[in-house]
């Protein structure tokens, strides 16, 4: 027994030392399971549909959030007590324990500086007491939740007008709440929002595969954003242009906005029953002139930065905003000086916007007063809220910006256009858009009106009286100039500005046509109030757009120079003065453009030919020869196939200026002087168009507004100087654009009318003296003095019957041949001396052409002759015959008649 | 305290032998391990000391004190025992000071730490597991902490009697040494009970540091009160019973609300803290001994226990062999539970003056194992020197198996002094 169980012993003792040598156990790993809270949040399904969301529900979801958010903080722990950093989270979803969808470093300083907003110190941690802040605040707007959707609505679906104030309001003051929770602690310098700025590249490349982000066009599209921000913000630390991004400023800012929009119950009344002009409530003004108070307050209550010119055009360069150009930097700059004189060398300051607020009031009173012009029930079923242009016209209050501006005729469908030009309705928004544009003009104006005479000269004596005029030109006009966008393909040497070729002194005469005499409104008094420098403002935005939808239509071929290949991101060319076309295309492709963006100008300009307008066309857009060039198609973005084209006759966008001036002078001249409507110009219809039509025509050919051929340029002068004398001459002008020629037999006048013109010939001494005046330089006689004149030059003509009077067909021929001795004889000394010969003798020939005869022998009539001639035969003009007339005078290969 | 006050506040103990019979043991261990484990080196030596002093039965105290020396240099002072007996009328006895009850009702399994009602109790478990206190047994034998208040024994009749218990106080258990960190995992001896190292959440795991929250010492655990009352019978005279029924705390350690995950840029560490936790129990239990001859014994204890716990144990004794199963239900109960279906096998043998000895215990349903294979030889009377091997196998989640690492050969040269 004792042996055997030593035996045992022994066996065991061998055997056990199998079991020698174990490794060790791995670590000792407690399983636990996260109770964050110990609630639960209720099913998803309470909030598919949000209008069905009870209190319980989101009570529950809050408090359960609360709980489950203290959880979290009670078992994970950061370096600081109360708040886990960003970089700490990031640890955490590295481990595992969270899951995020992002991954990369700039997507972790995305979300740092998201989350360091809310951070009371403003640092990129998830703070417990913020959260919970953030927690307990949306908690409480669960009743003004409830409230909105449960909110008494109309059978359209739409809330109450009353509830929906009342419900605005109590937002209003929640949002100040939520505003609150933002940390003004928070700051973000220039270099950190550009560091996030380049680390979009990968995000936005992520989102959007295919596109790429050029970062450092990114970089510096994010300084000029910073430094316009200067407009906005106040500048608490007094840091400039480029100050810190502090979010205190932004609240304040916030603060501002909710509070002007709380003082406005009765327009937000009006807005929540649908905007009808028939429901303007009348304390419109009064409420928008205390909202434009509280942002003025807000603005006179910190301080700001000011930015200087060069900053500002670097900034504007790079954003490339639409028609606000780098180039009109200094003149912001002198806008807001103007507005608010500065305190020092502060370039553009933000203290002048308060300045242009003030508008606010006069805008709102100002549609109060427009209310009865549109129909009492507009806006219910089928009566729109929309007054005609005719109707305005008569309105103290909308006459003054009836035919100011684009009147859009889209909702009419597009055939048939059975439409008058007055009957194009006007839209409440575009009647409150153009108030509000005027109000802004007439406060620049002052600014402008040194003199507070509520006018600025048009001409003057000595440059000093036109300071004011030149002034207000160089600053205000050159914002609406043509080709806001540009941009320099290499990013080395700036290109010049894509800016209207005007100059300022023949700019400040166009003004003065087209706000002083062209406009109802207009006074003729050779000097700009406000209400005519808005007529002003108002073409030229509208001559901006209409050139840029003629020069770029997409039917024409258009291409890009070969630098361009290789930039990143080409679309931003797209109606850029870099894109070039053909020239013959381009010019064939103007008058089409034209028609296809005004669905009106298709019935005004109906019986206008295209081939008329394609020969004026190419006598306008430049000739000047160019250096051939290679280029690439281009339609937005490249063609694939990059192969390149010679170009030798090739223009850019902005020689589509001088058509689309003169296409929509055409559609003014309708509006002033188509007083029937019908589209003709009949002979007193011509007394207003012509003086208007010749005077634009020469400040337009004498102030090289467009470019054209040397010798063409002089006749054309001496012509329109010529025809825009009063008197016969511009009867004579009259003539012509019914005639529709210079040169071509006058067949105008029924063979009736013409015959018994014939037979009628009895001329009027004091007439035949006013042509004798006209050639002079003379002040206008008396009727007496005339008389005599015209004896004195005529009288040799009463040769058949010497009876004192001129009658009979000779007579009257050798009077229209005196007439036109007398012009021969006058005409070096008409035009000063400074007329080349060539031109002179090419305007003599033109004087002696078949339609000057007939306007001379017309024009020397006695005026009951003229009563009868027209009372026999229609005499009028239209479109083509003017735009005839136009392109005769500027086109230089046509063939002088020769008696 | 300085190394010199401690001599100095011990020095009363070496005047006592001069009134009282001592007896005592030294003994030097050296152990031997295949590799180190963390901190623990694979050469250790433990020394242990025990001094007993004893007037009669009138009075005692015995202290005992371990050291390592190679590895950790754990250092263990415990008074084991030191009480002072009364005996106001015959047949009643009164102990003031520290006693177990199991000592005062002589209870069958008083010297079986080991078995299913002993180790439910406060243990001291000494530096190592496997050293025995007492140098005659070669078997691992912790000592049942002693409860410090009042004991009293009445001998009803000859083969009878009860007795009573009560202290004011509460003694955990000390084992080997855990060292917490506030910055750091803890670190242990070799036989500790390991602590977790790792949580797992998500599936994620995580590094822990685990610290102990001492501010609630007092209260939570050693201000609490025990009582055990106690009565044991003869039926015939081969079968006794005990029966004992004590309301006592029993560990329930808790994480408490202050554990957190703590997060840096770079890592995350989970952070524990641990409150010593040990809420009252009642328990009852009956444990009966039938001998039924002099080389063959029998013996069995049943036990509930108010949290829900219930169980039992049951042995035989042939001889120079004994054998015991024991299982305890529990809710809740841990994979790695000491009474989970062990199974216990000693054999001890006496040949040509060397004692052998074999010690088995197995989990039946973790697998594990751990087997002690040890020869004595009797040097001299006072002097014995004991050769022998431990050996432990498991899983990582069984009692046993978490110390699979620490196989060992070891010697232990004894002396006892006063025997």
């Amino acid at each position: 027994m004792n042996h055997r169980l030593l035996f045992l012993l022994l066996a065991a003792m061998v055997s056990g030392c199998s079991l020698i040598g174990e490794r060790a156990p791995g670590p000792k790993v407690v399983a636990i399971k996260p109770n964050l809270g110990g609630c639960s949040f209720p099913e998803k399904g309470k909030f598919t549909d949000l209008t069905r969301l009870s209190g319980e529900t989101l009570y529950l979801t809050f408090d359960c959030a609360k709980q489950k958010l203290d959880s979290a903080f009670d078992q994970v722990k950061g370096a600081r007590s109360g708040e886990i950093s960003v970089k700490e989270i990031r640890t955490l979803v590295k481990s595992g324990l969270l899951k995020f969808e992002i991954e990369k470093d700039a997507e972790w300083d995305w979300l740092s500086q998201f989350v360091a907003t809310l951070h009371p110190e403003g640092r990129p941690a998830l703070n417990q007491q913020a959260a919970v802040r953030v927690l307990a605040t949306l908690r409480e707007l669960v009743p003004l939740y409830l409230d909105w959707i449960h909110a008494e609505k109309n059978e359209d679906g739409n809330i109450l007008p009353a509830s929906f104030v009342t419900l605005l309001a109590r937002s209003i003051d929640s949002a100040h709440g939520v505003i609150d929770l933002l940390s003004p602690n928070w700051s973000l310098t220039l270099a950190e929002a550009q560091r996030l700025a380049a680390g979009f590249k990968p995000i936005a490349e992520r989102i959007r595969p295919g596109d790429t982000v050029n970062v450092p066009t990114l970089l510096e599209t994010v300084e000029s954003v910073w430094i316009l921000k200067s407009l906005f913000l106040a500048d608490r630390l007094e840091q400039g242009a480029r100050s810190d991004l502090r979010l205190d400023s932004l609240q304040a800012l916030l603060h501002a906005l909710l509070q002007a929009v709380r003082v406005t119950p009765e327009t937000q009344r009006w807005a929540a029953a649908g905007g009808h002009a028939s429901q303007i409530p009348l304390q419109l003004g009064n409420e928008w002139g205390t909202a434009a108070q509280v942002v003025q307050t807000y603005f006179a209550a910190h301080k700001f930065a000011g930015i200087d010119s060069d900053t500002l055009a670097w900034s504007l360069r790079r954003l490339k905003m639409q028609g606000l150009s780098a180039n009109s930097s200094a003149d912001l700059v002198r806008l807001s000086q103007r507005l608010a004189p500065p305190r020092g060398p502060e370039g553009l300051h933000p203290l002048a916007f308060p300045k242009l607020l003030e508008v606010a009031r006069s805008v709102g009173d100002s549609l109060v007063k427009a209310r009865p012009n549109f129909p009492d029930n507009c806006g219910s079923t089928s009566v729109p809220c929309t007054v005609s242009v005719r109707n305005a016209l008569k309105d103290p209050a909308l006459k003054g910006i009836a035919l100011k501006g684009i009147n859009s005729v889209y909702h009419y469908g597009e055939e048939p256009l059975r439409l008058r030009s007055l009957d194009v309705p006007l839209e409440l928004s575009e009647v409150a858009l153009r108030f509000t544009k005027l109000g802004l003009v007439k406060k620049i104006f002052q600014t402008f009106d040194s003199q507070g005479l509520g006018k600025l000269p048009l001409t003057g004596l000595y440059q000093e009286d036109l300071k004011d005029t030149l002034d207000l030109t160089y600053t205000l006009l050159r914002f609406l100039s043509f080709g806001g966008q540009n941009k320099d393909p290499i990013r080395k040497e700036e290109p010049l500005p894509a800016m209207m070729p005007v100059r300022p002194s023949a700019l400040y005469k166009l003004m003065g046509l087209l706000g002083d005499r062209w406009m109802p409104d207009g006074n003729h008094d050779d000097a700009l109030n406000a209400d005519e420098l808005f007529s002003v403002v108002q073409f030229y935005e509208e001559h901006a757009r209409v050139a840029t939808s003629m020069a770029f239509p997409y039917q024409i071929p258009h291409y890009l120079p070969e630098q361009y290949l290789g930039e990143p991101d080409v679309w931003r060319f797209w109606n850029d003065n870099s894109v070039l076309t053909e020239r013959t295309p381009f010019v064939r492709g103007l008058f089409p453009a034209f028609l296809e963006q005004r669905h009106l100008a298709r019935v005004t300009f109906k019986d206008v030919r295209p081939e008329t307008m394609d020969s004026l066309f190419h006598a306008i857009v430049s000739l000047t020869p160019r250096k051939p060039i290679k280029a690439i198609r281009f339609n937005g973005t490249f063609q694939e196939e990059k192969k390149l084209f010679e170009l030798k006759d090739y223009v850019n966008g902005s020689e589509a200026l001088g058509p689309a001036a003169i296409l929509l002078a055409m559609d003014k001249l309708d509006l002033v002087c188509d007083k029937d409507e019908n589209l003709k110009f009949d002979w007193n219809e011509l007394d207003c168009l012509t003086p208007l039509a010749l005077s634009a025509a020469y400040h337009v050919i004498t102030s090289g507004l467009v470019e054209i051929e040397p010798g063409v340029y002089d006749l054309a002068r001496v012509l329109l100087s010529f025809l825009q004398r009063p008197g016969i001459p511009l009867s004579l002008a009259k003539f012509v654009l019914i005639s529709g020629s210079f040169i071509g037999p006058f067949e105008s006048f029924s063979k009736e009318a013409g015959d018994w013109l014939n037979q009628q010939s009895h001329l009027d001494w004091k007439t035949l003296g006013l042509w004798a005046w006209s050639l002079g330089n003379s002040p206008q006689p008396s009727a007496e003095k005339l008389i005599e004149l015209g004896k004195e030059k005529f009288l040799a003509c009463d040769k058949d019957v010497v009876d004192g009077e001129l009658k009979g067909p000779k007579e009257l021929r050798c009077a229209i041949d005196l007439a036109i001795g007398e012009l021969t004889d006058s005409a070096p000394g008409l035009f000063g001396g400074k007329v080349p010969k060539a031109t002179l003798e090419k305007f003599l020939l033109l004087v002696q052409s078949q339609v000057m005869r007939t306007a001379i022998q017309f024009g020397l009539q006695r005026p009951e002759v003229i009563a009868k001639i027209f009372a026999k035969g229609p005499l009028e003009s239209s479109k083509q015959k003017i735009l005839s007339v136009l392109e005769e005078l500027l086109r230089p290969e046509k063939p002088l008649p020769r008696e | 305290m300085t190394p010199l006050k401690f001599i100095f506040a011990l020095a009363p103990l070496f005047c006592v032998p001069a009134v009282a019979d001592t007896v005592g043991s030294l003994r030097v261990e050296p152990h031997s391990y295949p590799s180190a484990v963390a901190n623990n080196p694979a050469f250790q030596m433990v020394t242990n000391g025990r001094l007993r002093w004893f007037k009669s039965e009138a009075w005692e105290a015995e202290i005992h004190i371990e050291a390592e020396t190679q590895g950790r240099r754990d250092v263990l002072f415990d008074i084991d025992r030191a009480w002072y007996a009364l005996q106001p009328t015959p047949g009643l006895t009164l102990w003031l000071g520290r006693i177990h009850p199991f000592d005062v009702s002589r209870h069958l399994l008083q010297r079986q730490p080991w078995s299913f009602l002993t180790s439910r109790q406060s243990q001291n478990q000494g530096l190592l597991l496997g050293s025995g206190l007492r140098a005659s047994s070669l078997s691992p034998d912790p000592t049942l902490l002693g409860w410090l208040g009042l004991h009293a024994r009445l001998g009803l009749a000859e083969n009878s009697g009860v007795s009573f218990s009560a202290t004011p106080l509460f003694i955990p258990s000390l084992g080997p040494e855990i060292i917490f960190s506030d910055n750091a995992p803890a670190y242990w001896g070799r036989f500790a009970r390991r602590i977790p190292e790792r949580v797992s959440i998500e599936g994620v795991e995580y590094p822990v540091t685990l610290s102990v929250d001492r501010s609630r010492l007092l209260n939570d655990v050693i201000l609490q009160p025990q009582v055990m009352g106690q009565a044991w019978w003869k039926y015939t005279q081969g079968v006794r019973a005990w029966v004992t029924a004590s309301r006592a705390p029993s560990p329930e350690p808790e994480f408490t609300n202050d554990s957190y995950l703590k997060v840096s840029e770079n890592n995350v560490t989970a952070y524990a803290l641990v409150r010593p936790k040990f809420k009252p129990r009642w328990e009852v239990s009956l444990t009966h001994h039938f001998e039924v001859f002099s080389a063959l014994s029998l013996w069995n204890t049943l036990l509930v226990a108010s949290d829900g716990t219930y169980g039992g144990e049951a042995g035989v004794q042939a001889g120079p062999a004994s054998f015991s199963l024991l299982h305890e239900w529990k809710r809740n109960a841990e994979p790695d539970a000491y009474r989970d279906l062990l199974g216990q096998l000693d054999l001890r043998q006496q040949l040509w003056g060397i004692e052998g000895y074999a010690g088995i215990k197995r989990h039946f349903r973790q697998n594990d194992l751990w087997v002690r294979l040890a020869l004595r030889f009797a040097l001299a009377k006072e002097t014995k020197l004991d050769v022998g091997t431990d050996l432990f196998s498991g899983s990582d989640r069984s009692y046993f198996g978490e110390w699979r690492a620490n196989d060992r050969a070891f010697v232990a040269l004894q002396w006892e002094l006063g025997t």
